[in-house]
């Protein structure tokens, strides 16, 4: 039967070439939509590692306040803010708090192995307990930890998989800035694994990530200024103000900026999905003219077959069998135009062009696969219906 | 003949209304895509305010300074720009500003988020902002370090409330209290170069703008005499910057320097390309046609498609046609005619489709003080596209009918 159809369709090809090309376009304008969605389901999947509610990024430019003074007036800033009522924790960091899309990429390596990772300073250890982090193994830093010789960090449980695989990574040695001038790099202990940190946002895939703190007293590090602040549930947006007026009194001639990690969130959300959205608006339309156009040309086709579907009639076959006929001409019609698309789709993977997981890849390709047979086969129902319906006799006498 | 055809053409399409119907859907929607692109480009790249005279304008917004090991790419400092773009002779004026600062102020418990340069006041010379309140601050108020601002529509009406006189009432940014001198129209985000809801004397920003080094925060923009001068222009420049010589500060790392004036468009394309050298607008104007080819060839191959079965169908028309001597060619020119005729109808509900989504946009508030539109311009490029479309799609299938023999048509042969 398939056999018999393949040849049907053969033997029509420069006819049904149009219509295989279309196909073919419109799979790989599915595959791509596909992919893309694959993709951030993909990430949003993976833990996004710390909790933005409640959180309030705080940027402090010292302009051309001398380092000591700096220090010594954020230290009062952060006290100044733990005294609040509302401020349940307040910590230092580097200012490439999530959202702000603002990563410091530095390499990790162990052996051979390297990768690339995003580095956060923590200046106060109440920087866990701020953004939430899950300890997985190992420890959070402690007192001494920033003037520790043995350089402790902190990575991601995505850091750790790569560089360690399923073995244990605490009390472990990875090095950090391998390159040509220091081929050695610089030895650090990893004192615990955070179950994970993507600054980017839930849509971003870049996860693997390592934390390294720094204290104030220690003037051979530089003095971070992001504050990052935890506010108590149901705090009024107007803390904003006192908590700005609080923080400039022991700064005067700063300049503070603070941000909500939700704010900042909508803003990216905002970004990622709307040119997105408006992407699929479109393929959406694409796809729904290309349905219409099938639908109308298989129409057309088989009301051209009027006088074969009459003499398959009148020689005994069944209206069902004239139905799949139809439904399967137009099954193994579209299975040409996939096949070739397929092709072109699997180069993505194979040549890595993106550099996106093989998985997301396959899924794009499956869902798409089954898109395009779906909005075929609702094409062809109503016309090989059409089809079945045709009345022996009438046909044969038109004839 | 052409009247023939407008009769036959209109006839042909009340005659099979669903084809006709998939037929406009196809069209509709696919020019209205292209349509609603072109005025998006047109908007972003575009000579509006303030940049109304943009073929004159030139932008030195980017610098890149490289060395072993060590790679900066930034705005340029105030010091860059004043010792080497300000003493230029052929631009007819410069203006030196900032990048935009993001600040929160507060007003009534509520926090306004702005976006703040720092200019010049050679900025509202070049610049064609359109105050409806008040005047630009003068070259006097920079000097002296003058505390006012110039602020946008949505900051008056947000900050002192909607529809009251900003004149002379000062709004507190940053802890300073700035007098309020003249209040211009919303600049949409678009405008990447100049857009902000205030701005000030650059001589009130904090930082040391002065210090001898290349990198910073600002951006300059040189006018040209004429969109003719702008090449002269360019030369200078890159003679001054060939010059220049790498401070101290910055020979430590650096030892090599790149720096661009482009035009607003070679802007766009170096950002978005990441190119480093000259700009090749030809080879842009290439993507963005295959861009556009790629985009408009599954909505044609669906139109080829359809136009076959529906050409088919008249086989019999043809094969009478033909055989009282019609040639090839006058069939073909019937069908192309027959086509454009379509597509052209179809063009219009685009553009009214286009025009009613634009409209959406702009009252959905997704992206702030635009007022997206179409224009003369995208409403000529858009009438192009619809032939270029209509031919694209008739040639085919008129050159496959005509090559038709007439007995075959004639026989009919199919329904």
């Amino acid at each position: 039967m398939i056999r018999h159809l393949i040849k049907l369709n053969w033997n029509r090809k420069r006819t049904n070439f149009l219509m295989i090309a279309e196909i073919f376009f419109s799979f790989l304008v599915l595959f791509g939509v596909c992919t893309a969605v694959a993709n951030f389901y993909n990430n949003y999947k993976k833990p996004i590692g710390f909790d933005y509610k409640n959180v309030w990024l705080m940027n402090a430019y010292a302009h051309e306040t001398p380092d000591a003074e700096k220090r010594q007036r954020l230290e009062q800033m952060v006290q100044r803010i733990k005294a609040l009522p509302e401020v349940e924790h307040v910590a230092l960091g580097s200012d490439n708090g999530p959202y702000t899309r603002n990563t410091w990429t530095t390499t990790l390596s162990k052996g051979n192995i390297e990768i690339a990772a995003n580095l956060v300073y923590a200046q106060h250890d109440a920087f866990k307990d701020v953004l939430k982090l899950n300890m997985v193994d190992g420890r959070w830093f402690e007192e001494g930890d920033a003037s520790s010789n043995q350089n402790p960090v902190i990575i991601t449980q995505d850091a750790k998989q790569k560089l360690f695989g399923d073995e244990p990574a605490v009390g472990k040695k990875i090095q950090i800035g391998k390159s040509d001038a220091e081929p050695e790099g610089t030895d650090q202990l990893v004192i615990g694994v955070v179950e994970a940190y993507k600054p980017g946002g839930e849509l971003d895939s870049e996860a693997a990530s390592y934390f390294v703190r720094t204290s104030l007293a220690d003037t051979s590090e530089a003095a971070h200024a992001g504050v990052f602040i935890r506010v108590k549930d149901d705090t009024n947006p107007s803390f904003e103000e006192q908590l700005l007026k609080e923080s400039a009194s022991v700064a005067p001639g700063w300049t503070l900026n603070i941000r909500p990690l939700e704010d900042l969130r909508r803003v990216y959300l905002k970004e990622v999905l709307l040119p997105f959205i408006a992407l699929f608006i479109i393929c959406g339309f694409l796809i729904l003219n290309v349905a219409l156009g099938l639908f109308g040309v298989l129409w057309q086709s088989i009301n051209k077959r009027y006088s074969e579907i009459g003499l398959r009639r009148a020689l005994g076959a069944s209206e069902s069998s004239i139905y799949r006929q139809f439904l399967g001409e137009v099954l193994v019609l579209a299975s040409f135009g996939l096949i070739l698309g397929c092709f072109f789709a699997v180069q993505f993977p194979l040549l890595g062009v993106l550099d996106l997981p093989a998985q997301v890849y396959t899924l794009g390709i499956v869902i798409a696969v089954l898109l395009i047979y779906s909005l075929v086969i609702l094409c062809a129902l109503y016309p090989s219906r059409q089809a079945a319906a045709i009345h022996p006799a009438t046909a044969l006498h038109e004839e | 003949m052409l009247k023939n055809y407008l009769k036959i053409a209109w006839k042909v399409l009340l005659r099979r209304k669903f084809f006709t119907f998939i037929s406009l859907f196809g069209i509709s929607i696919t020019l209205m895509v292209l349509m609603i692109t072109a005025s998006f480009a047109d908007y972003l790249l575009g000579a509006h305010a303030p940049e109304t005279e943009s073929d004159r304008l030139l932008y030195v917004s980017r610098l890149k300074m490289s060395g072993e090991g060590f790679v900066m790419n930034t705005s340029p400092g105030f010091y860059f720009l004043d010792k080497y773009v300000t003493p230029l002779k052929t631009p007819e004026d410069i203006t030196i500003f900032s990048r935009e600062y993001p600040f929160n102020v507060y007003v009534n418990n509520r926090k306004i988020d702005l976006d703040l340069r720092y200019t010049d006041s050679n900025f509202w010379n070049v610049l064609d902002f359109n105050f409806v309140e008040g005047v630009p601050f003068t070259k006097a108020n920079v000097e002296s370090i003058g505390r006012v601002v110039v602020i946008n529509e949505a900051i008056r009406d947000n900050y002192f409330g909607k529809g009251t006189k900003a004149l002379g009432k000062s709004i507190v940014i940053d802890r300073i209290a700035y007098e309020v001198v003249g209040v211009v129209e919303n600049i949409p985000a678009s405008r990447v170069n100049t857009y902000a809801d205030v701005w000030v004397p650059y001589t009130n920003i904090k930082e040391d703008y002065r210090e001898p080094k290349f990198g910073g925060s600002f951006e300059a923009i040189l006018m040209a005499h004429s969109p003719g001068e702008v090449d002269k222009v360019k030369e200078e420049f890159y003679a001054a910057v060939n010059k220049a010589v790498i401070p101290a500060k910055d020979a430590a790392n650096y030892d090599k320097l790149e720096v661009h004036a482009d035009s607003m468009l070679e802007y766009f394309v170096r950002g978005v390309g990441e190119i480093d050298g000259p700009v090749n607008l030809y080879q842009f104007a290439a993507w963005v046609f295959f861009g556009t080819l790629f985009f408009m060839l599954l909505p044609t191959i669906n139109l080829v498609n359809i136009n076959i079965s529906r050409i088919m169908e008249r086989a019999s028309e043809i094969g009478i046609r033909k055989s009282f001597g019609a040639s090839s060619n006058t069939l073909v020119v019937q069908f192309l005619v027959e086509n454009l005729i379509l597509t052209l109808i179809g063009g219009l509900i685009g553009l009214v489709l286009a025009q009613g989504v634009l409209m959406l946009i702009n009252n959905s508030g997704i992206i702030p003080y635009t007022n997206f539109s179409i224009n003369p311009t995208v409403f000529a490029y858009s009438f192009l596209l619809c032939v270029f479309f209509g031919i694209l799609s008739g040639v085919y299938p008129a050159y496959k009918m005509s090559k038709l023999p007439a007995v075959a048509a004639l026989k009919g042969g199919v329904r």
